[in-house]
């Protein structure tokens, strides 16, 4: 028997079986960043997404802290609701909104919705994640974070005209920061 | 896909979490696999091994002058750091790892685990140079630089480390 130097064509195609299919745990790449932020090597910035996700999370946790805070309470100017419509909000972010400083935007979200109980405007909302589907005949098409327009919340606003909502929309930090909202009517049945 | 420059110059430019995230996440999992390689599985040694290469590569990262492919230059690193490593550990144990020499014959693993196992099981100085050699497609005169030492010592140390291998796999297939 003799040692060979090369590979025998049976040894050349194990090597080339062996995959590359153990990936590497995503708890690994935080901790990187977060050793490469605390040697100073990588700003201690939230990318943009995070941004705009923290924008539409001081939204909806501020609704539901004003919610809790403001239920069963009387308000000094309470409004008619018309019991046949309610307003939904979507709230849509692309490269224009440029969201501010995190601390004065909670307080304008803050005021924004105080403002509203106070009026007696009914609102509640949520967050809306980056990752979505869009189904059609075609078939579906994975939207994900890196979409140019991205839909990041909505409110449901109850008013009694759409006048009042609409007010309710203008007031919005969010499109003082560079968003859109659309608004939509719709039928309680 | 971004090229290794772009994602280079991106994050020089910036310096931001999210330009460095995109870096990583092209390059890791490719240096995982070979870190986890060089740790014989242990995924808590290969974990730390990539971090502090990272840690090691954005530090020096503006001083990359491309002569190489970034792959190159990461794997590099990586394998300095496992170098650097492996010598604190011998220091501490002594213990040196020595191939017997017995004749031994050409043999087929019977899967890829078998094979993964027999480069877990032979010295890290072979297991070297048939993962950059065998596995990763290098060139001797690559591995040499990867390795700093003489492209003839890599020639003999790809003959040895065959030689080592296929004595394992043939110890495994014997009854």
């Amino acid at each position: 028997m003799t040692v060979q130097d090369d590979l025998t064509p049976e040894e050349k195609a194990a090597f080339e079986k062996l995959t590359y299919s153990q990936a590497p745990p995503t708890a690994l790449e935080d901790r990187v960043v977060a050793a490469l932020q605390n040697e100073g090597l990588v700003k201690k910035t939230k990318s943009m997404n995070q941004y705009l996700k923290y924008a539409v999370g001081i939204a909806a946790s501020v609704a539901l802290f004003f919610a809790g805070n403001y239920m069963g309470r009387q308000t000094s100017a309470s409004i008619e609701i018309d019991p046949l419509y309610g307003y939904m909000m979507i709230l849509k972010e692309d490269a224009k909104f440029k969201p501010g400083d995190p601390m004065e935007m909670f307080q304008e979200y803050a005021a924004w919705m105080e403002g509203l109980f106070e009026k007696g405007v009914q609102i509640t909302g949520q967050e809306l994640k980056d990752n979505a589907w869009e189904v059609s005949a075609a078939g579906t098409k994975t939207i994900g974070s890196e979409a140019d327009s991205r839909v990041t919340g909505y409110f449901i606003i109850q008013a009694n005209t759409e006048d009042q909502a609409l007010a309710v929309v203008r007031d919005n930090p969010h499109i003082k920061y560079g968003g859109t909202i659309e608004l939509k009517p719709y039928m309680n049945r | 896909m971004l090229s290794d420059r772009k994602l280079v110059n991106d994050f020089l430019n910036t310096r931001s979490e999210s330009a460095f995230r995109k870096l990583y996440q092209d390059k890791t999992p490719h240096l995982y696999q070979m870190a986890l390689r060089l740790t014989s599985f242990d995924a808590f040694e290969a974990e730390e091994l990539v971090q502090q290469m990272w840690i090691l590569a954005v530090r020096k990262l503006e001083g990359f002058a491309w002569k190489s492919t970034l792959k190159t230059w990461l794997t590099g690193i990586l394998i300095n750091l496992n170098r650097d490593e492996i010598r604190k550990e011998m220091a501490k144990k002594k213990a040196v790892s020595q191939v017997e020499m017995t004749e031994v014959r050409q043999v087929s693993p019977a899967t890829g685990y078998d094979l993964e196992q027999a480069l877990s099981s032979i010295a890290i100085g072979y297991r070297k140079v048939i993962i950059l050699h065998d596995i990763e497609g290098y060139q001797h005169k690559e591995i040499a630089a990867l390795l700093g030492v003489s492209e003839g010592t890599s020639k003999s140390q790809l003959f040895q480390a065959r030689k080592a291998l296929r004595q394992h796999l043939t110890s495994q297939k014997q009854p």
